[in-house]
């Protein structure tokens, strides 16, 4: 049966008749009368329903709220009318009850929801099919008055619901002491039957929740509901959440209240773990819109720095070529503009080149000839200029390449930039 | 073979387990307590909260001499010489220390009176300030919790688990044991790397296995305990070698309601008010027939023997001492009367005869000497004159299991063949037995429960870490 929620509804609701039907029938039980099918698709149609709406739309919103809308109870209380009226009995409807709730319990745990989806859902259902099936009995005894039937049985049977529902129900008197409770209360509060009975209400939560249950003995007229999310406290004295549903009924002249309590522990550890999740992808989203932004930025940077290079270094080196007749100088001045050129987006800092195209064409062939290794006085000769002429070049390279007052050998300085030059071109 | 392990594994959430877990923990960071039922607690948790403690500052306060040995010959007295002394004396010597531990340590609170129960010779007895065990049970949780030792509820002990040489290793439980549907819960494997503690309680209320002992403790016999005092973990210490030691002494309580089920709110309003302060009377001849201050098993011989109804009858100012007087008019257990012929007429008892009972009553305790029952008469004791008058109707319950398993004086569990040790096995509590002999006196278990729980705790965490 695996479905997705977000299958038509009415299919998945005759899926579900049909998986509950078989059920019955393999479990050699009565077959399911045409009556008994229309009473249960009419109580049970609603519920699948807000599950697909709830799922199909993805959001797997509070159970809470999902329990607000599915007030159906006197639906399912009418239509167990028609049932008991038809002559069914309580056994009986007990039964089918089941069945469809566990049923609907599979379709949940079949389908490809997450985890955490499911077990809201789970909750949500068990919540509402303990809330129907409480209500229904509860009728069916009070229409059962008239008619001749084993008291006893009954009775029993009251018990045995009373002891099975998920929740914790506690009766309570006029002096707010505990006068009936059922397992599932013992449970949640760590208190045996025999410590319950006769406890103070009061002592079972903390200051805040005593006064709300207070105020809600006062406030209550009779068979009105009021709940409230308060604090309860185990034996051992750990704190845990509950949602608490207080009603008023008047019985023989006494007041009585009776306090419907859910643990919630574990719905607000997901609420708070799905809440958690929430703000960490929040904060994911804020991290990658700096992120973006700070790139935009850089790239900003990054644009007007070349515009900058090229306006400093490329453009007036473009100049001296153009102006350049001798080749040989001229290919140093393209050679040292290719190096600018690469550095421009390789990000190597480019900043010797950029100086040397800052250099005259005599001041790049001496250094050319420096490079090679020539002496000053070999380097007049060549290029038949005053042994202090040359010096003054010397002294102007020197300069422009910010090596004034530096103690670096220029010699050693440009062989190394066309070392390095060398070995971009290497890595590239 | 196994699905989890801890150093020491204890079975029983009741006075005896917590309190080994709470003093294990104190050397030992690897300790669980497992129990079968839903909540916490046991019979510990809805017992009466009385302790028994020699030499007490309540009693330096009030005077009242008193010292290990007097509680001592006070619990062989009781027991008929049943007792194993070694045992019974370790309880009476430590009962102060203990009682201490629970006030220093646990930050338990007692009311500021001592009380006086039946056998003993001396008030001796604290009680709660809540009049239930449940004040010295929830403060232990509190610190299970916060010393983080877990408490496992609906898990089933099976049976124990030993190697070739009898040495106790672990334990198979029912892990999701719903109570009392055996079929619920699925195997599970807990070893031990130090030691098995077993403190499973009392079976007081296992109607077969109590049957087997003692064939006058039918079903129609109630029993004071909760649903879950059944003999299986007693059974399973006896198939993994434990010695059963006189498993057919069970008390019953002679202070129980007709009224209510189970130990009620009644029982406590007999012991604290209606048999120190009040008389005992069989409701045909409106007599007295007892000591209303012997110890239960007398009491209960008393009232069984002859099939007597009984009813307690105590005034305004006795009651005073009944600390749950409320709960007990609420819910009809105690009736109020303005006057003794309003109250023998709606109970049916012969006016005339009962006058009488009450005046010679009167006499013998204006005298200070019972000369016809020989109750002691202490100075806050006066006669039975101011109205209104409460009296209880009275059953005899099935209380409390002397018989057990047999442990030495390091709570170490006997070998049934060679009578040594079995390896690695400890027990406390009313699962063991010897302690009370033929009877044990009130208040006296809580006192037991506690000392030798802390003896065992203490020694399975000196146990060597097996790998
Ligand atoms: C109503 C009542 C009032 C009492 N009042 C007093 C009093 O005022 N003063 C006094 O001294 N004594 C009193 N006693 C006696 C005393 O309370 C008990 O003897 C004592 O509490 C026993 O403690 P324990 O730890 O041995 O067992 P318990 O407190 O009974 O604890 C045993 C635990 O083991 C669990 N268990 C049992 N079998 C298994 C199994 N197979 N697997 C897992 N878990 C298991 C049970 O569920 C239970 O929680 C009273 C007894 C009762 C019943």
């Amino acid at each position: 049966m695996k479905e997705r929620f977000e299958g038509k509804p009415g299919q998945a609701q005759s899926t579900l008749f049909k998986a509950w039907e078989q059920k019955i029938e393999q479990s050699g039980s009565k077959e399911i009368g045409a009556a008994e099918l229309a009473a249960f698709q009419a109580v049970f149609t609603g519920m699948i329903e807000i599950l697909h709406n709830r799922a199909g739309a993805g959001k797997a919103e509070s159970v809470h709220q999902l329990m607000e809308d599915l007030s159906v109870s006197a639906l399912a209380v009418d239509q167990a009318a028609v049932c008991r009226q038809s002559g069914m009995s309580l056994v009986r409807f007990v039964y089918l009850f089941k069945a469809m709730v566990n049923v609907c319990e599979e379709y949940i745990m079949d389908h490809d929801s997450s985890i955490e989806e499911k077990i809201l859902y789970l909750t949500a259902l068990h919540r509402v099919a303990d809330r129907l099936e409480y209500a229904v009995i509860e009728d069916w005894h009070l229409s059962d008055g008239d008619r001749t039937h084993d008291q006893h049985g009954t009775e029993k049977m009251r018990s045995a619901i009373f002891q099975s529902v998920g929740e914790g129900i506690l009766l309570v008197d006029e002096d707010m002491e505990v006068v009936k409770a059922n397992h599932q209360a013992s449970e949640i509060y760590g208190l045996s039957r025999e410590n319950l009975i006769g406890a103070d209400i009061q002592s079972l939560t903390d200051r805040p929740g005593a006064e709300k249950l207070k105020a809600f003995f006062n406030e209550l007229i009779e068979g009105q509901r009021l709940s409230a999310e308060i604090a309860g406290i185990y034996v051992d004295g750990r704190m845990f959440p509950t949602r608490t549903t207080v009603t008023r009924i008047d019985l023989d002249g006494r007041r009585l209240w009776t306090i419907v309590v859910l643990d919630t522990t574990e719905e607000k550890a997901l609420e708070n773990r799905l809440r958690h999740e929430k703000i960490q992808t929040e904060e994911m989203n804020l991290t990658l819109k700096n992120v973006l932004k700070s790139i935009e930025s850089d790239r900003r940077d990054f644009e007007k720095s070349i515009s900058v290079k090229i306006k400093t270094s490329i453009l007036p080196g473009l100049e001296k070529i153009r102006r350049e007749s001798d080749a040989g100088v001229r290919n140093s001045y393209l050679g040292l503009l290719a190096d600018q050129l690469v550095a421009l987006t390789s990000g190597f800092d480019a900043g010797i080149d950029a100086e040397m195209l800052k250099l005259t064409r005599t001041e790049i062939e001496v250094c050319r000839l420096i490079q090679n290794g020539l002496s000053g006085k070999e380097i007049s000769e060549a290029m038949n200029l005053a042994f202090e002429t040359i010096q003054t070049h010397r002294k102007n390279i020197r300069k422009k390449l910010k090596l004034s007052g530096k103690k670096i050998n220029l010699n050693a300085y440009l062989t190394n930039r066309i070392c390095e030059a060398d070995n971009k071109e290497n890595n590239a | 073979m196994w699905n989890e392990e801890y150093d020491i594994v204890i079975i029983g959430s009741g006075f005896a387990g917590l309190a080994a877990a709470l003093e294990a923990c104190k050397t030992c960071s690897s300790v669980v307590v497992l129990d079968k039922m839903r909540t916490p607690g046991g019979n510990s948790a809805i017992s009466g909260g009385l302790v028994a403690a020699a030499g007490s500052p309540l009693q330096e306060k009030e005077g009242i001499k008193d010292s290990p040995a007097l509680m001592l010959e006070d619990m062989l007295r009781a027991g008929l010489d049943f007792n194993t002394p070694a045992l019974a004396k370790i309880v009476a010597e430590r009962s102060t220390e203990t009682l201490l531990w629970t006030i220093e340590e646990l930050g338990v609170e007692y009311k500021p009176n001592l009380n006086h129960l039946g056998g003993h010779s001396v008030p001796r007895t604290y009680n709660t300030t809540n009049t239930s065990g449940s004040g010295i049970i929830k403060p232990m949780l509190a610190k299970c919790r916060d010393k983080g030792i877990p408490i496992r509820l609906k898990m089933l002990l099976q049976r124990f688990i030993a190697d070739e040489k009898g040495v106790i290793q672990g334990v198979e439980v029912r892990k999701g044991y719903l109570f009392p549907n055996e079929a619920s819960g699925e195997t599970w494997r807990i070893r031990a790397r130090k030691a098995v503690i077993v403190a499973t309680g009392g079976f007081s209320q296992d109607i077969k296995f109590r049957l087997t002992q003692n064939p006058i403790l039918t079903q129609e016999i109630e029993s004071t305990n909760q649903p879950g005092a059944t003999a299986e973990g007693l059974v399973a210490a006896l198939k993994a070698g434990a010695t059963p030691t006189q498993l057919s002494l069970i008390q019953l309580g002679p202070w129980a309601s007709r009224d209510e089920e189970g130990f009620g709110v009644g029982s406590m309003f007999s012991m604290l008010a209606g048999f120190p302060y009040g008389i005992l009377i069989d409701l045909k001849t409106g007599r007295r027939f007892v000591n209303e201050l012997s110890d239960r098993k007398l009491l209960v011989d008393a009232m069984l023997n002859t099939g007597r109804e009984s009813l307690a009858i105590v005034d305004s100012v006795g009651v005073k001492y009944a600390s749950t007087l409320n709960k007990c008019l609420k819910r009809g257990v105690v009736k109020q009367y303005e006057a003794i012929d309003e109250l023998a007429h709606a109970n049916r008892i012969p006016l005339a005869a009962l006058l009488e009972t009450i005046r010679t009553y009167n006499e013998n305790v204006s005298k200070g000497v019972d000369e016809d029952f020989g109750k002691p008469i202490p100075d806050d004791l006066f006669p039975i004159e101011n109205p209104p008058y409460y009296s209880i109707r009275l059953i005899s319950k099935v209380h409390h299991c002397m018989g057990g398993i047999q442990i030495n004086s390091r709570a170490q569990v006997l070998n049934i063949e060679t009578h040594l040790p079995i390896r690695r096995f400890y027990a406390a509590g009313e699962i063991t037995g010897g302690i009370h002999g033929a009877s044990r006196l009130g208040s006296n278990a809580i006192t037991d429960c506690l000392v030798f729980g802390r003896i065992a705790g203490r020694n399975a965490a000196k146990e060597r870490t097996r790998t």
